[in-house]
Parts: structure tokens; sequence; C-alpha cells
């Protein structure tokens, strides 16, 4: 056999002697438009911090973007469930000059909350708060005296500051709602009694708070009207002591309680209000009400069903405990969808104590509290016992109005000192006014649209005069934070 | 050691090692079509610091001379992106295929490469066949044949020709993507592209604000590059190079855009270096903004560069 050589198989290129120099232009391309900020759990975006801060909060501040720009999505969920609420920031909240008197007038207690959520230096608490408010929804049209929504809304603030209490169960919120004065009162618990029951509270702690009238997945109903009876018989016994109103307290009177069998899903025990919240969170309709209750929080999308059933399962697991669930929702990849495209109404309460955030602003007259009337949410004031509608209809003629209003009046009247308060520049471009209030209110998202369509407002204004060069900038920082894309995060 | 040697030291050093440690400077260059007329009026108005140019090389065809008098003679830094194809962009070009390259059709070009950068006073950076997660190249892991997983075939292949050529010393290699993969498809993600960590010095991606404009939105410097870098940095802690950027000033503020991108530092701490894009083309005008807010902001950008 004799060896051959082989020819090369493959044509190599050979370069010229000398080789051409022939510089080359580099020109772009232009990627495919849409979704030009993806999902990246290592590293946020700041699209992704602006996101969570408004979802988990009340929007984000400079620090915040500054801190959590590049950062894990993991590493800023767990120090928000993490941190502390704390002491509030900044100057004490007045009205006209005075101390809020929040057990005087609900104008000041109204104040007194919002003032919170301004101040607070971790803005979740507060969400959770307001969350729960508006989950066991009570009123003070119908609670009196005003300690009682109080200690209430202290009692909320418990199972919503998950860094101080990171062990608490839905359970136990249940347990002591149940027994709280202001639900008591609110419900009539104190009037359901042996003999005479009231089926308020039963009926609700079923149909709002635990279960809801069908199960979110299979469409089955999940009591029947027997169920609402027995279940109230259950909850009798208690009355409210409020003589001394700080301290009021829920008593059992067990002369009050209906000591005997009640049948409640098919089960003959002899319940009280222990064992009978025990009953309802063990059915299988309660886990997946309360994950898509809390999911609608933050998204407004409902999760996907094995999403459903996973966080579900995981929540009885835990124990029906607050801090995994909440930790499991918030890292979620669908609380970014929409990423450069928010998608979610800001309400009323958010829209508010995120602008005033933004601008630095505290309590200082009863605006806040008026506007948020006119916006229809007044916290403390839950339209009925499942509390406000949300979604949607946050935004009417009348409601949109408002929000401008509010917006207008706080930069437009600001007193001096106020950092709101708006100065003259002379000789401000029309950019560099634009670029001036887009800093004062903290650089929030604007579609390109609306972005165009300020700056060419911002050109055509007059500026003839100081008080013209004013109102120019008063209004781009009205249009930023009230114009349509304030109105979502 | 007097200043001159000190910075020449310094430079090299920058080459040899890439990024110096955290809170390093970063390094400014730019890219433009005739950096030899031009560079010199920009750094006039930016700032001395602009270092390093950037040059788009195909092959079969040698360094630029003018280039390499701007290397020898100005310091200049050249990040060479080595383009196997026909001179043009093009998803078609059968002849240029990543298997081809592996192998070795284009050896011979590559090791006179090796021996042009091997001449320079601080060698260079290669950025052999760039952007391959867009469809828009003849190396390009979707198009023209290929397949992603051909990639770091023809990069190590690439990797060790031109290293024997130009000498480690003189070479560093700059694997660099486009930020966003186009299409955003598991195939083509970054990580498929990746060669290995022993396969390049320096890593990196590309990315521009086109502003409100071809159906895209204004994108701040952070929501471009940060995913890609926090990607990235799990492949390899190496230094970090943005290779391609800029802005236009359609829809939003081109000034506070610089600003940001200087403080990538902060959230980007492998941070090494920014290519800006010189030009004004048909998606937009990308030019070094010369007069007002922008212009100042990108002189305090360049002004907080490596020296």
């Amino acid at each position: 056999m004799t060896a051959t050589k082989k020819k090369p198989t493959k044509a190599h290129h050979k370069p010229a002697k000398a080789r051409t120099v022939k510089p080359r232009r580099h020109r772009l391309h232009v990627p495919p438009g849409g979704a030009s900020v993806t999902f990246s759990p290592t590293a946020m975006s700041q699209a992704m911090v602006d996101r969570l801060f408004w979802r988990a909060g009340f929007g984000p501040s400079a620090n915040d973007r500054a801190n959590w720009t590049g950062k894990p999505l993991d590493d800023a969920v767990d120090s928000l469930l993490n941190t502390p609420q704390g002491a509030l920031l900044g100057a004490e909240p007045s009205n006209t000059g005075k101390p809020l008197d929040p057990t005087g007038n609900d104008t000041d207690l109204v104040l007194a909350w919002v003032d919170r959520m301004v101040r607070t230096p971790n803005p979740l608490v507060e969400r959770m708060t307001f969350f729960w408010h508006r989950h066991w929804a009570n009123s003070r049209v119908s609670v009196s005296p005003t300690q009682l929504l109080m200690n209430q809304n202290a009692l909320l603030r418990k199972y919503s500051d998950l860094a101080a209490n990171p062990d608490v169960s839905f359970r136990d919120m249940a347990l002591e709602v149940s027994k709280d004065p202001s639900m008591l009162r609110y419900l009539n618990g104190e009037s359901n009694v042996k003999g005479g029951p009231n089926e308020n509270y039963g009926r609700e702690f079923m149909e709002l708070f635990t279960l809801g009238v069908n199960h979110v997945i299979t469409g089955a109903k999940n009591y029947t009207e027997n169920d609402v009876a027995q279940l109230a018989k259950s909850f009798t016994g208690w009355y409210i002591d409020d003589k001394d109103p700080a301290n009021a307290k829920a008593l059992f009177d067990s002369g009050r309680w209906f000591n005997g069998p009640k049948s409640v899903f098919g089960k003959l025990g002899n319940y009280n209000t222990d064992s009978v919240v025990d009953l309802v969170l063990g059915q299988d309709g309660h886990a997946p009400y309360l994950v898509n209750k809390l999911w609608g929080e933050f998204m407004p999308t409902p999760p996907p069903t094995a999403t459903l059933q996973k966080l579900s399962a995981d929540y009885v697991a835990s124990g029906r405990k607050i801090k995994p669930l909440l930790r499991s929702i918030l890292t979620d990849p669908q609380l970014f969808e929409s990423i450069d495209e928010p998608n979610m109404i800001k309400p009323p309460i958010v829209f508010v104590s995120g602008a005033m955030r933004a601008m630095g602003l505290g309590i200082t007259s009863t605006g806040p509290a008026d506007y948020l009337d006119s916006m229809g949410q007044v916290p403390y004031f839950p339209p009925t016992v499942a509390g406000w509608e949300g979604g949607l209809s946050w935004l009417n003629t009348n409601t949109a109005l408002a929000r401008f209003g509010f917006i207008g009046d706080v930069i437009g009247n600001a007193p001096n000192g106020s950092p709101a308060k708006v100065a003259d520049v002379p000789n401000e471009t029309p950019q560099a006014a634009f670029d001036r209030a887009f800093g004062a209110v903290g650089a929030p998202w604007m579609s390109a649209g609306t972005r165009a369509a300020i700056q060419d407002y911002a050109g055509r204004a007059s500026v003839k005069s100081s008080k013209d060069r004013i109102a120019r900038q008063v209004m781009l920082r009205t249009l930023m934070l009230a114009g349509p894309d304030a109105q979502v995060m | 050691m007097n200043r001159t040697t000190r910075s020449l030291c310094l430079a090299v050093g920058a080459l040899a090692f890439g990024a110096p440690t955290a809170m390093a400077c970063v390094n400014v260059g730019v890219y433009q079509d005739q950096p030899a007329k031009t560079l010199p009026a920009l750094q006039k108005v930016a700032g001395k610091n602009v270092k390093t140019v950037s040059t788009y090389l195909t092959v079969g065809h040698a360094l630029d001379p003018k280039l390499v008098t701007l290397a020898k003679k100005n310091g200049v830094k050249l990040l060479i992106s080595w383009l196997p194809d026909a001179g043009q962009d093009s998803a078609k070009a059968p002849g240029y295929r990543l298997s081809a390259i592996a192998a070795g059709k284009f050896d011979a070009d590559l090791k006179a490469l090796g021996k042009q950068i091997k001449a320079l006073p601080h060698g260079a950076i290669v950025r052999p066949m760039p952007d391959a997660n867009t469809p828009w190249y003849a190396w390009s892991g979707t198009v023209n044949g290929n397949r992603p997983g051909d990639y770091a075939k023809a990069w190590k292949h690439v990797r060790k020709v031109l290293i024997k050529a130009a000498g480690a010393k003189k070479v560093r290699l700059l694997w660099s993507v486009y930020a966003r993969s186009v299409p955003d498809a598991k195939n083509n993600a970054l990580s498929v592209y990746f060669p290995g960590a022993k396969q390049v010095d320096l890593v990196g991606a590309d990315a521009y604000n086109f502003g409100n404009a071809q159906g895209l939105t204004w994108t701040a410097p952070a929501d471009l590059f940060v995913p890609a870098y926090g990607t990235i940095q799990k492949l390899a802690k190496k230094p970090f190079w943005i290779s391609e950027t800029g802005s236009t000033a359609r829809g939003g503020d081109e000034g506070a855009w610089i600003g940001a991108l200087g403080q990538l530092g902060k959230t980007m701490p492998k941070l090494s270096g920014v290519v800006w894009y010189d030009v004004k083309d048909s998606t937009g005008d990308f030019r070094v903004p010369r007069k007002g807010a922008a212009a100042s902001a990108f002189k305090a950008f360049v002004h907080g560069a490596c020296k």
C-alpha cells in the first residue's frame, strides 16, 4: 500500500500578499420593538426596581433605584420583608399648624395613617397593613369609639411588619380579628348571642374573609346557608368592654355562647370561635381564595392555575404563614409583566402617598384626606364590608379630575419653604424646564407619547414673565405626576 | 519613573490585565468613520481621555495604516472587531459560516492580523465575531446555516491562531454579544455563545438607546446593560466592556442619559470600558454631543475616565 498525499478538502482563504486596506463603516441594526427590558431576576433593571417599589410600596426613591438596580430580585424582596418598619422619618404631621388629633376628628384619623405611608422607612409594611384593612374592611361609619379602629389598625400592622413578626400566620390573624372589638362592633358580633344569633360575621367570614362563595379553581360552592347559620352560632359569646376606649377589650361570656352541637360543612361539633376558625381554614377552598386575593393586590392579572395550586399548597404546608406566601408572590416573574408599559392602576392611596413621597412632602393640611375622598378611597371608610372594588373602577371623569387637582394644588399652592415650592428660573430653555420638573417629581416613568406631549407643551408655553415661567413649571410637574402615565404602576 | 513612563505602564497594565480592581477607572473609546481625521477634534471638545478607538476589520483586509499611526504616535488603544464576511453585514454568506472559521479557513488572515498587532506598542483588544446572538451577520448563530453551538468552536479556533501570531501579551480577546438576544429564544441565549471563562480575556455587550423611534422607547443605560451584565458575570467574572453604545436625543434627556452611563460602574463594578458610536446614521444621530448640557455630561464622563 502506498501512502498518497491527501489533497486538502477545504479551500483556505488566502489573503493577498499585501492585504488591502478598506476601512469598513459600521452601521447599526435596529432590534425589534416591544419588550425592550426583559425580566432579569439576578440583576434587576431600573424598570424592575420601579415596578417592585410601586407594587410593594409607594414608588421608588432615588436611593431605592441606586441600591437595587443591578441587584438580585430575591435580595430586594428579602430586604423589604426583613426590614422592620422602625421609626417614621421626617417632620411630624400637622393639620393647619396643629398636631393631629386622630381620636378628636376623623380627618386627622385619616391623615395620621397617610402620614405613616408617607414617612415609613419600609413601605411594604403600610402597603400590607392597608391590604388587610381592605380585606377585613371595617368602617368608621359604624365603629365608635375611634380607638377601636386604631387598635385594629395596630393589629393589622402586626401581621404586616414581617421583620418584627416573621412567623405570623393567617390563622392567628383570623383568630385575633374574630375577637377584635372593632370587628365585633362593625359586623355585630357583640349582638350575636345564644338564642339570638346574628349571621353578619359568620357570613362575611366565609364569603369575604376566608373562602369566597365559589371555589376559585373548581367553581364549586364553598358553603351553604346552613353553614352560615351554624357558623354564626359558633361565633357567639363575645362582648366588648370599651369603658377605656384606648384599651378596649373583647370578653367571652359563656352564658352568651351557643353551647351545643352545630353542623358546619356536614361535620358535627360543639364549635366555638377558635375551633370553627380552624374548621373553615381547613377547607380546600381557603388557600386558593387567600392566595388569589393577596396576588391581586400586586398584579392585575390572576395567577395561572398551576401557580395558584403551588402557592396554595406551599401556604398550607407552611402552617398558613404570611411571610413565605408574600415572598413567593413578590418574586414571581408575573409581577414584572408588561414591564415597559405599566398595567396596573394606582389605588388613590398609593397615588397620593407616592406623589407626596416623590416630592418630599409631609402632612400639613387636610388636603390629602379631602382629595382621597374625591378620588374614592378614604382609609377607615371603606364603602362596604367588601372594601373597595379597585381596578378600572378607580378612574372615571370625577376621580381623574381629583387626581389632577390634588397634584396641581400641592404644587401650585405650595407655601414658602415647601419642597414643592416652584422657583422662577429666567432664560430656562424648554428642555431645561422639562428636566428640572422631571427631577423634582422623582423621575417617574413616562411613555414616549406622553414625554413628547409634555416636551411640546414646554416649548409652547408662554415664558414672558416670572408668573408665566412658574406656571409652566407647575404645569410640567403636574402633568408628570398626574397625567395618564402617572395613573399606572 | 517619570510621568510618561508611568502613564505608559498604566496603559499597558490596563490592556494586559483588563480592568483594574473595583472602583477602577473606565476606559472610554469611540467608533468614528475616520478617526485619524476626527479623533483630535473630539478629544479637544470632550477631553484627552478618549483613548480607545474602535474599528471594524473585514477578513482579508489589513489594519488601516492611519490607525496604526494613531496607536504608535498618539497613544491610542485599538479595539478591533474582526468580521469574517464579504465586507458587508449579511445573514446569507455560505462561505463564511462558523464551521468554516472553526475549520481554519481564515487562519492566514488571522495570522497576518496577529503580526500587525504584535507590532503595535500596546497591542490591541480584538473582538471576533461580535453580536452573534442577533440575526444580522454571517457568523450569527441562528442564520446562515449556523447553529448557536458552533460559535464557541469558532471562537476557540480564532483565539488559538491569533494568540499564537500576536503573543498573549499583545492581544486580549473581548467576547461581546448584543445585550438583548434577537430573537429572545432559549437556543439564542447569551450563554449559548459563551466559549468558557478560560477562552476570554474580557467580556462585553452592545446596546443603544434609539430613543422614542423605530418602535422602541427611551431606555436608560441601566436597563440596557445591567441584565446582560448580570448574566455574563455569572459566566465569567471578567472585566466588562460596553463595546458599543450611544444615545440619540429623541424623546429624552441625552445629558441625563450620559450622566447615568457614567454612574453605571456603581452597579456594574467590573465595568472596564465604554465605546461610544460617534456617528449619525439612518437609525439616528448618535454623535457625541458637542454643545449644551449633554456635551457637558459627556465631558464629565470622559474626565472621570482612565487617563
